[in-house]
């Protein structure tokens, strides 16, 4: 069974109207890795398509929002190699499927990953029918038939389009068994390819949920209440209403959304809810802004009115003096730390932060009679479809979900709060309505990813590796957030449990305290991975001053031989940090107050070392020169892709690293715009140079893994530079002077 | 309210609305100019960036009013096809991830190489220093500009790459 199945034509035009439909194959893209068995126990529901129409277009109708991970051009490069395509005739459209066709997530760096397999399948076998149709048509073998260029060719040099092949193979069974291209043939996976979303970007033609335009649209503007989980208590209309264009004025209740993953209710206890609020509906967006300053608002503030960024530390640093859940114990490492040759201790510290998405949260919502369609940049459509479906009462397949080009993702667009919000206005108003959040809106009511503590210890034997490791890691957790107090913290999942050093250190205990708070919490790009790696690879790095071993030659040597521990092989994770070092200089001489830094980090079934070199003035100021990366992602199925993924973690995890804090104060985030929450510009973008290793292995992630290194990369640079351990993010300049 | 005659990518256009509001608006709403993007509406993003009459302005903060009787090119406008050399050059260094900066990134970058002289990295940095980019596509827009310019990091002319 290869998944793969024919599609009658008249079905596949009810879900995907604007197709030109001569075969069609429809399967299914795997969601996430930690699902994939689970998917395969359900009955077949496809989520994507493949369609070759009598016009020659090869469709590939798949859920993956684009979000600038490119998926738009590596799915058909998959598609085009199987089939051998005329590479400009293949194209993705979004398909808009419903909540019946199961998971169309976009996240976790598995968009290429799990289409890997399916989509090269179903290439494979659309190529195989077209074939048969051809060799039936001429009446020779099959096996005598070669394709190239959408075009199957025979031993006479007869040739047929695939155009003209498309409805007759449409009539012939599905293989069951199809054979994929093996590597070493491949000519257009792993080759550089321009992104075929690239034009559209440049003249302003691509439409983000932003620029969607509906016949009768009105335009929203929400204020929700400033305080963490406040509540409306009155408002005052009139003034709002004054302005020339504002329609009407409401209240948005505090409404339960559904679990995004399961499409359910959340259970006892937890957060996934709309925040309450006022939004204004106006002629233009101006008049709907400008109708919001004009709200008097007057708001419950809850129990949360006094809640500061200096208590919510000093509560971390609290529970850290508490036994956590225990995540994982091997040997005795209390026993090993007394026993030790030297000890190592550290604390550290990062902040809240917000995703602060260059567009901002919007949605466009028509709800009628019949039920309700939305125009939305959302990574999970059908978390949205079945939140707006149980808030009003629909049933779930009369909510339809278009999804358009996202501004940036990064696991903002994971909650479907702003898709309910537009739902709920537009039924309140009764016209289509696109809701605009304001900036101020979108970082103050983010879902932050968790401020977390934490604490270690280390005790090195006589030759200076760690024998003893203890990390009990406090923090606000998602999953309780999202999931609801009955469950227990998936506190693995929130500290990496099973990842490195576990497994590299005879005793080794984690744990993990899952903090009360009352900040919203959601999805960050690479979520936990960009504390923790952040917090561990700072400590080896104490770790090797402590025992003065290069801080390469300290993770070569604690990885040892190279094996492979579940998914993860050392071997690979050695050669990136062997190829990043040999790549930048590393052990070179530098100027005074210069350094090189290092991190590496195995996640989303890739490998990753960065290499930092920074140069700290002496009023403290940090610049980062040049960054080093090297990846082994298996295949890379678009190594330019690939490129720019790592680029682009790299200053997203940099931003995080020199500026990024949300901090609050009486309940309120003190941030609100881009000149209090400061991105990285062009001018501070280190020279990143990014080194692929040529692989094989199966494809890995790469949207989140650029991300978690740089960090700790720049931190342990500036320590070579300046002496001075970066414990607490973001890094700041009035610790570093000379 | 007075009816306002707007110059837009070489066509009159006559809109009516408040004076007071943003070119943003107008070009988004009004005229159906989307390509040019709200970010933040307080000028620190850059999304916004259009020309008037040539030179680079942020379209969030620059009341309509400002701008009866100027020259304003948008996105939309600044070719026909695609074949403005700054769009060729994001084009060649397939620039944008998202997508969602780089009209405003593209507005600053054409009115820095206009003159069609060589620019430095040091006039990149400047002119590009009020735009975000939040996937990182930082170090292909330097690429992109010195392309479009034929210009090299020291500002002389040249090869680029």
């Amino acid at each position: 069974m290869n998944g793969i199945f024919k599609v009658s034509r008249r079905e596949f035009l009810k879900l995907c109207p604007s197709a030109s439909a001569g075969l069609v194959l429809g399967f299914s893209l795997l969601a996430d890795a930690k699902r994939v068995s689970a998917s395969q126990n359900e009955p077949f529901s496809p989520n994507a398509f493949l369609s070759i129409g009598a016009d020659g277009t090869i469709t590939i109708w798949s859920p993956k929002s684009e979000m600038g991970q490119g998926v738009r051009t590596a799915l058909p490069m998959m598609v085009a190699e199987e089939l051998d395509a005329d590479w400009s005739k293949v194209a993705v459209q979004q398909a808009d499927l419903g909540a019946k066709y199961g998971d169309q997530i976009t996240g976790g760096s598995f968009s290429i990953r799990g289409s890997w397999e399916p989509l090269r399948n179903a290439g494979a076998a659309a190529r195989s029918m077209l074939i048969a149709a051809a060799a039936a048509k001429w009446g020779v073998e099959a096996s005598t038939c070669r394709t190239e260029g959408s075009v199957v060719f025979n031993a006479a040099g007869k040739r047929l389009n695939y155009s003209e092949l498309a409805s007759a193979a449409s009539r012939l069974p599905v293989p069951k068994v199809v054979a994929v291209k093996d590597a070493k043939d491949f000519r257009i996976l792993g080759k550089p390819t321009p992104r075929k979303d690239t034009p559209p970007k440049v003249d302003g033609s691509a439409v983000y949920g932003m620029d969607v335009r509906v016949p009768g649209m009105l335009y929203g503007a929400i204020a929700h209440c400033p305080v963490l989980g406040g509540e409306v208590k009155s408002f005052d209309a009139s003034k709002a209403k004054a302005i020339k264009g504002v329609r009407d004025v409401i209240e948005i209740k505090r409404t339960e959304l559904v679990h995004q993953f399961s499409y359910e209710a959340s259970g006892k206890g937890h957060s996934n809810y709309t925040r309450s609020g006022i939004a204004v509906v106006a002629d233009s967006t101006w008049a709907a802004i400008q109708g919001r300053k004009a709200l008097a608002v007057t708001w419950d503030e809850g129990s949360n009115g006094a809640v500061n960024s200096a208590g919510l530390r000093e509560n971390l640093a609290k529970l850290a003096d508490t036994p956590g859940t225990v995540i994982r114990n091997d040997g005795d490492a209390a026993k090993a730390l007394d026993q030790a040759a030297k000890k190592v201790t550290a604390e550290y510290e990062v902040p809240f932060l917000a995703h602060a998405t260059m567009e901002p949260v919007n949605c466009t919502a028509h709800v009628t009679d019949k039920g309700c369609e939305i125009w939305a940049p959302t990574q999970i459509p059908n978390a949205a479809a079945v939140s707006i479906a149980k808030a009003l009462n629909l049933p779930n397949e009369s909510v339809k979900v278009h999804v358009t080009f996202l501004g940036g993702g990064f696991g903002r667009r994971l909650m479907q709060d702003y898709a309910l919000e537009a739902a709920l206005v537009s039924k309140s108003v009764g016209a289509p309505v696109k809701l605009v959040w304001t900036r101020e809106e979108d970082i103050q009511q983010d879902y932050y990813r968790p401020a977390s503590l934490h604490r270690f210890q280390a005790g090195l034997d006589a030759k200076g590796l760690p024998v003893a490791w203890t990390h009990r890691a406090v923090s606000p957790s998602i999953s309780i957030f999202l999931e609801g107090t009955a469950i227990e913290p998936r506190a693995a999942s929130e500290v990496n449990g099973p990842d490195f050093p576990a497994g590299f250190v005879p005793n080794f205990r984690l744990e993990f305290v899952a903090a009360p708070s009352p900040v919203a919490l959601g999805y960050w790009r690479s979520v936990e991975n960009s504390s923790n790696i952040f917090v561990v690879q700072s400590f080896l790095d104490e770790i090797a001053t402590a025992s003065g071993t290069d801080p390469v030659e300290l993770r070569l040597r604690m990885l040892g031989e190279p094996r492979k521990i579940g998914e993860f092989n050392t071997g690979r994770l050695k050669r990136v940090i062997e190829l990043a070092a040999s790549k930048a200089d590393w052990g070179k001489p530098v100027p005074r107050r210069s350094g090189r830094g290092i991190a590496a980090f195995f996640g989303y079934a890739s490998y990753v070392a960065q290499i930092a070199e920074v140069s700290v003035t002496d009023d403290g100021d940090v610049r980062v020169n040049r960054v080093v990366c090297a990846i082994d992602c298996g295949i890379a199925v678009n190594p330019d892709t690939v490129r720019a993924q790592m680029e682009g973690g790299i200053v997203f995890g940099l931003t995080a690293a020199l500026k990024g804090e949300i901090t609050l104060d009486r309940g309120r985030v003190q941030q609100s715009n881009f000149n209090n929450y400061r991105m990285l510009r062009l001018s501070e973008m280190p020279k990143v140079e990014v080194h692929i290793v040529p692989s094989m292995e199966p494809v890995g992630g790469t949207g989140e893994p650029g991300v978690p290194p740089i960090a700790p990369a720049v931190a342990n640079a500036i320590f070579a530079a300046t002496g001075k351990r970066i414990r607490r993010l973001p890094i700041r300049a009035d610790e570093l002077k000379a | 309210m007075p009816l306002m005659k707007l110059q837009v990518n070489g066509k009159s256009q006559s809109v009516d609305v408040d004076p007071e509001t943003p070119l943003l608006w107008v070009l988004r709403d009004t005229l159906g100019l989307t390509g040019t993007k709200f970010g933040c509406g307080m000028a620190f993003c850059g999304a916004c960036t259009v020309h008037l009459d040539g030179q680079a302005i942020r379209s969030c903060i620059t009341p309509v009013s400002d701008v009866v009787g100027k020259k304003i090119t948008t996105i939309e406008g600044l070719s026909t096809d695609r074949s403005h050399p700054v769009q060729l050059a994001w084009i060649a260094e397939d620039v944008p991830q998202c997508g969602y900066c780089q009209p405003g990134m593209i507005m600053s970058a054409a009115a820095l190489v206009a003159n069609n002289h060589a620019v430095s990295d040091a006039e990149i940095d400047q002119a590009m220093a009020g735009h975000i980019c939040r996937c990182g596509t930082y170090q292909r827009i330097r690429q992109a500009i010195h392309r479009a310019a034929g210009s090299t990091a020291n500002g002389k002319k040249g090869a680029s790459r």
